[in-house]
């Protein structure tokens, strides 16, 4: 049994009725509670980011967020810990 | 249909089931499985019209559907269709669609829904099955104007085809159906939010080749990719230049030829002795296209742990899932061989091999020999496929239920080639076979399909005898009676000190069930004549369904006891 973390998950996707269900259907599976949510449109039109505060296992993790890229409709999803994570931190202080 | 291309030619407006009708159609569909009703009437009426263009299978319950649209996938490789209408049509769906996506099959259902205006009201047949659907399909969305379709149709075939198959759920709303626009259709061959990587990176295939050429004793376990990205031929050329013992999942069989030299067999719970001993030796395992499922691996912790891991799989989320790997490649199984194959050395490795076959003698003399060779007492469901896979050849499919019949047909029906096994694996679904055997009947109808099920499977489907009779479908059906629900009862006999909980199953007198239905039904209860009967019942034109009475308390082995580790494999319950 490993320690459980809180993490922070990411996931950039094309926005249509019933993405946050497939997003969230995923951490409901494995009966993951999601503690916060934000869904916003991005500055690429269609393009939804969902952020999600999660807690549980690292090795959960890694899976939950390839089962989340997996969706059709999903473009990229990353935990914090993550080198994307940290790109898009760059990414937001550069356009700030 | 000629008038309705005509109508488009002259830019006229069609409806929504034509359109539907003729999405089909550019996407080279000639075969449907459904079943009508109020909220898909107007593409059934659109179909009446089209009847020349596709042939329209009404299976007697919306699970025969699509269980039959998956047989035809598995034989054929292309997308099977089912059409079923709202509420309850729908959810009858459900357990196809969830064999489908764990077996990686791809599916297009079509459900039809309540009216745009009523959707959401709890109006009469309505139920929200794309919510229910969501966690079993690849994709679904709903069409709820004639406009969208020719676009989210050709999205839907792609998707349900691309990467690792699956299925895709489309539901439209009955106004659809009946609007009118103009049509033109353009086939999706790329997404931009889904994008299957099919060539494995370089470095990767590099470092694997490097790993296998100085590998000591070296183990190929292969599933269903593949089968899937047709690379049997490619497997079968990896595996004889390189020299290595190769064994397959369920899935996978038929990727390899039985009778291979390097083909060692089943994998897992119920596979071969030799296979699942020997993972507990290798140095070195490539895994192509299979998914470590815990029918595979047994004791997950134990399994594989001196070994080091190549793990190829086109779906990301398999790789480093239930086992940690040394190498996990994404990419398409044929691709990734066909990069593998030039950069590894011609190489033997005689003893490693030697060894197998030494394993496999032994579970020859325990088990082998007296289930397909029983001297005394009643037929062994071994010996019937064994004696059957004679008669009917090496071109012949496979089809089976779920339970013991099935693991008896996996391990004693040799297939020769890839595609030649239809059978429920992830889901383990009963009542799978028979509408299944259907499907794959009509997919290749040159082809012989003999199907093997069990009493307790045969009940749960047994409608369809009806539309394999009504459809002349030549299906060999053979029941393996017992009387019991074998596969529960085997494990009540070894881990419930023998209590048989709710596993004696009576049922109809299958002969004359299946005469009722339409078709010729025998009875085979003795071994005279060496199975003559057998011979004679399969060689009748039409469908048969042959009930044979097999040994009652039969157990398959050798067998992985739940929760222990493969190497610990039985050969028999003492």
């Amino acid at each position: 049994m490993q320690t459980k973390k809180q993490y922070l998950v990411t996931t950039l996707a094309q926005d249509r009725v019933g993405l946050l269900s497939r997003v969230a259907m995923v951490f409901s599976r494995r009966g993951i509670n999601i503690e916060s949510l934000q869904l916003s449109e991005t500055a690429m039109k269609g393009i939804a980011q969902i952020s999600m505060v999660v807690t549980t296992e690292p090795g959960t993790i890694k899976q939950v967020v390839k089962q989340i890229a997996k969706q059709v409709e999903v473009m990229q999803a990353y935990s914090n810990e993550q080198p994307e994570f940290s790109a898009s931190l760059e990414i937001h202080r550069q356009v700030v | 249909m000629e008038k309705l291309e005509d109508r488009i030619m002259a830019g006229r407006e069609i409806s929504g089931g034509e359109a539907i009708l003729l999405s089909f159609l550019e996407e080279g569909v000639e075969t449907m499985f459904g079943y009508p009703g109020g909220a898909i009437m107007p593409l059934y009426d659109a179909l009446h019209q089209a009847e020349d263009c596709f042939r329209h299978i009404l299976t007697r319950h919306e699970q025969g559907a699509v269980h039959a649209a998956q047989g035809y996938a598995r034989v054929t490789g292309r997308t099977g269709i089912c059409l079923a209408t709202s509420g309850p049509g729908a959810t009858n769906l459900l357990t196809g669609i969830a064999d489908a996506y764990l077996d990686s099959t791809p599916l297009l259902c079509i459900t039809g829904q309540v009216v745009d205006s009523l959707v959401g009201t709890d109006a009469f047949q309505e139920t929200d099955i794309l919510t229910i659907s969501m966690a079993v399909t690849k994709w679904n969305t709903r069409i709820s104007s004639a406009g969208e379709i020719p676009a989210t149709l050709a999205k839907a075939f792609y998707i349900a085809g691309a990467g690792r198959p699956g299925p895709v759920l489309i539901d439209i709303t009955k106004n659809v159906f009946s609007e009118r626009i103009k049509f033109r259709y353009s086939k999706c061959n790329s997404l931009q939010t889904y994008k299957p990587i099919i060539q494995p990176d370089l470095e990767q295939v590099i470092k694997a080749a490097d790993w296998i050429n100085n590998a000591k004793r070296p183990l190929v376990l292969f599933g269903q990719g593949i089968i899937l990205s047709k690379a049997s031929e490619q497997l079968r050329e990896f595996v004889e230049k390189a020299g290595i013992p190769a064994a397959a999942t369920l899935l996978g069989l038929s990727g390899l030829p039985a009778g291979h030299p390097l083909f060692m067999g089943m994998l897992g719970m119920h596979g071969n002795y030799a296979p699942n001993l020997k993972t507990g030796e290798t140095d070195l395992v490539l895994a192509i296209g299979m998914r470590f499922d815990d029918r595979v691996t047994g004791k997950v912790s134990t399994y594989l742990r001196q070994a080091r891991i190549i793990h190829v799989d086109i779906d990301p989320t398999e790789l480093d899932k239930n086992m940690e790997t040394e190498l996990e490649i994404q990419a398409d199984a044929k691709a990734f061989l066909k990069s593998l194959i030039p950069l590894v050395r011609e190489n033997s490795h005689d003893e490693w091999v030697e060894s197998f076959k030494i394993l496999g003698e032994e579970e020859f003399n325990a088990v082998i020999e007296k289930d397909i060779h029983p001297r005394s007492g009643k037929l062994t469901m071994g010996e019937v496929i064994h004696e059957t896979a004679k008669i009917v050849g090496p071109r012949a499919i496979v089809v089976t239920d779920v339970g013991q019949h099935q693991m008896k047909a996996a391990r004693y029906f040799p297939l020769k080639t890839s595609r030649t096994l239809v059978t429920s694996g992830g889901l383990g679904t009963m009542g799978f076979g028979l509408p299944a055997a259907l499907g794959a009947q009509l997919g290749m109808p040159d082809r012989t399909v003999v199907a093997f099920i069990g009493d307790g499977g045969l009940q749960m489907t047994m409608q369809e005898l009806v539309t394999i009779a009504a459809e002349k479908l030549p299906v060999k059906i053979i029941v393996l009676n017992n009387g019991f629900l074998g596969m529960v009862r085997q494990w009540q006999e070894l881990f419930f000190e023998r209590r048989y909980a709710s596993t004696t199953l009576s049922g109809p007198d299958f002969v004359k069930l299946a005469e009722a239905c339409g078709i010729k039904g025998i009875r085979i209860e003795t071994r005279d004549n060496n199975l003559q009967e057998l011979k004679e019942a399969i060689a009748y034109e039409g469908p048969v369904l042959i009930e044979v009475e097999v040994e009652k308390e039969e157990n398959v082995f050798p067998m992985v006891p739940p929760g222990a580790a493969v190497t610990e494999m039985i050969l028999s319950g003492e």
